[in-house]
């Protein structure tokens, strides 16, 4: 009785797997089709790279390092950052739209969980697009400054791993607040704020630039796990810093799947789809 | 004899008229954004805050560098106040920018062509962007903040941001209208949008060779921020008037290849009512 009953969840488990990997190949192909929207995020990528490039240059004139970044650091730094901030998720623009014009009401008839498949959607987004990032970044950072100085190809898996935790972390993040068009009918402010927490603790500067005060701060918050995470262990890897970064990693991104889950519940019951 | 005389004094001039309507669809717009007073807010505030978390950006690079080229902290707040407060403009007054290239896409522009009105500037001010007053809010209190309240200088970052607002609208539109002559164009106007914006964000002493070159001419970033800090620093009448003539130039410029494009509109004989 009890082996029937561990079988069947085994097999109901197999099915969702495959349920879920159909979606996350479905997103990965319909992203395909759409060459020019690629086109557009690559070329702007490698146009911000270049700005950055000439701004830290600039800003290197002497030579030296800045809060221990040296400029061939510090342009990697950037091509990691901008690589993670080019394969996000546009979730939250998604959601807000699917739940603002009622289209909600078509998903929650369907035989899927739909934050599962919200996630599972935008694995398969953010797989393209970090794969086509990850060479072309590589590309851009080997003809803007050069190999990066001391890194050991050894780490990259781990690398990887922590670029695709902040991938998560950040969508999670961005679908709480995305939900938020339950009740709020303007909610894309909020939106704005926690992007450019993200942007100015991560993104633009490593943590090491800002005051001491504001360092301690920035690391108990989300943001800097997003990119400076994984990008300061890529241009200067260290075990001390790597486990603090990943459990803090999986640790927000569980806490904001609960969240986002808490808030769908409710969200939902409090939804009111008129006409059709 | 003169075309600017009115033959019918009762009948205001084409400009009177045009200038009326845009001050109409200025109200009305204004009025409808104002509809929803707490969204409203939201936005303006909102995005007046997206944009202040750059001086973040900027202070920390600062702290660590006393200079790039020839810009300190408060040349690098100026282009910014400015780009903010010009971006601000454009996008309240001609609301329809970067909408431009969808409408001729979908055949929306027949609803303008049967009014009698000029079709470009009918089409651009028929909506406005709310969020939009918030940067033109923040590039205001920027400048205020960092250089200080004097009318003289007050006025003539007012003046800048008017003749830098019309640039910079006209050069995103300009990369619009390209759907009259190459179809589906959404990519380019996304990036010279970009670019314009990216441009007019950063010391000019970061730009070198060809971008030098090309923040001068077709993505004239330039004249929108760079050319104007000079002149507040070191003023002059005659500099002043040539920047304004440029601008204009590049106004009249982006017209005319609307009405070129214009010509090889096809209606999509779509139906919409437009109220």
């Amino acid at each position: 009785m009890s082996l029937n009953r561990s079988w069947d969840s085994l097999v109901i488990t197999r099915l969702k797997i495959r349920k879920y990997g159909l979606i996350i190949g479905t997103s990965f192909q319909n992203s395909l089709a759409y060459g020019a929207n690629f086109l557009f995020d690559t070329f702007f990528y490698a146009f911000v790279l270049f700005i950055f490039l000439q701004l830290w240059r600039a800003i290197y004139g002497h030579g030296g390092a800045i809060a221990g970044y040296s400029l061939n650091q510090m342009i990697w730094y950037c091509v990691i950052t901008e690589m993670i901030a080019f394969s996000g998720s546009n979730i939250f623009y998604s959601l807000n739209e699917e739940i603002k014009n009622g289209n909600i009401a078509y998903a929650l008839n369907k035989p899927y969980h739909y934050i599962s498949y919200q996630l599972a959607n935008g694995l398969g987004l953010m797989g393209i697009k970090i794969i086509i990032n990850g060479l072309f970044g590589v590309f851009l950072g080997l003809l803007y400054i050069g190999p990066l100085n001391g890194f050991h190809v050894n780490y990259l898996p781990l690398i990887i791993l922590l670029v695709c935790n902040g991938l998560i972390l950040n969508f999670f993040a961005i679908t709480c607040l995305g939900l938020t068009a339950f009740w709020l009918e303007e909610n894309t402010a909020f939106f704005w704020i926690y992007q450019k927490l993200s942007f100015m603790l991560g993104l633009f500067l490593p943590v090491e630039f800002f005051p001491g005060w504001l360092q301690k701060l920035a690391l108990v918050l989300p943001f800097p796990y997003v990119f400076y995470g994984p990008a300061r262990l890529a241009v200067a890897f260290s075990w001390e810093k790597f486990w603090p970064i990943l459990w803090v990693q999986l640790g927000y991104s569980g806490l904001f799947l609960v969240l986002a889950l808490l808030i769908y519940r409710k969200g939902v019951k409090s939804l009111h789809v008129n006409g059709g | 004899m003169s075309t600017a005389v009115n033959p019918n004094p009762k009948k205001p001039s084409v400009i009177v008229s045009h200038l009326r309507l845009l001050a109409a669809y200025f109200r009305f717009n204004l009025a409808a954004a104002m509809e929803y007073r707490g969204s409203f807010l939201l936005q303006v505030f909102g995005m007046a805050l997206n944009n202040s978390a750059f001086i973040i950006f900027w202070a920390i690079v600062y702290s660590r560098i006393n200079h790039i080229g020839e810009y300190g902290f408060r040349e690098v707040m100026f282009i910014w106040a400015l780009a903010s407060a010009a971006f601000g403009f454009a996008h309240i007054i001609f609301g329809n920018i970067r909408q431009v290239s969808r409408i001729i896409m979908q055949g929306e522009l027949d609803a303008y062509l049967l009014q009698p009105k000029d079709v470009c500037l009918n089409v651009l001010c028929s909506r406005t962007e709310v969020s939009a007053w918030g940067d033109l809010a923040y590039g205001l209190i920027l400048f205020m903040a960092v250089w200080g309240f004097a009318p003289g200088e007050f006025l003539l970052f007012c003046t800048f941001t008017v003749f830098s607002g019309l640039l910079m609208g006209c050069i995103m539109f300009s990369g619009e209208i390209l759907t009259f002559f190459l179809g589906n164009t959404t990519v380019i106007s996304r990036l010279v949008t970009e670019f314009v914006i990216s441009f007019t964000l950063y010391p000019e002493s970061v730009f070198r060779g060809t971008v030098k070159w090309l923040i001068y001419s077709l993505i004239p970033a330039g004249f929108i921020v760079f050319v104007p800090l000079k002149i507040f620093k070191l003023f002059s009448w005659q500099a002043l008037g040539l920047l304004i003539l440029i601008d204009l130039g590049y106004v009249f410029g982006s017209y005319l290849l609307f009405r070129l494009g214009l010509r090889r509109y096809e209606s999509g004989n779509l139906i919409v009512g437009k109220l």
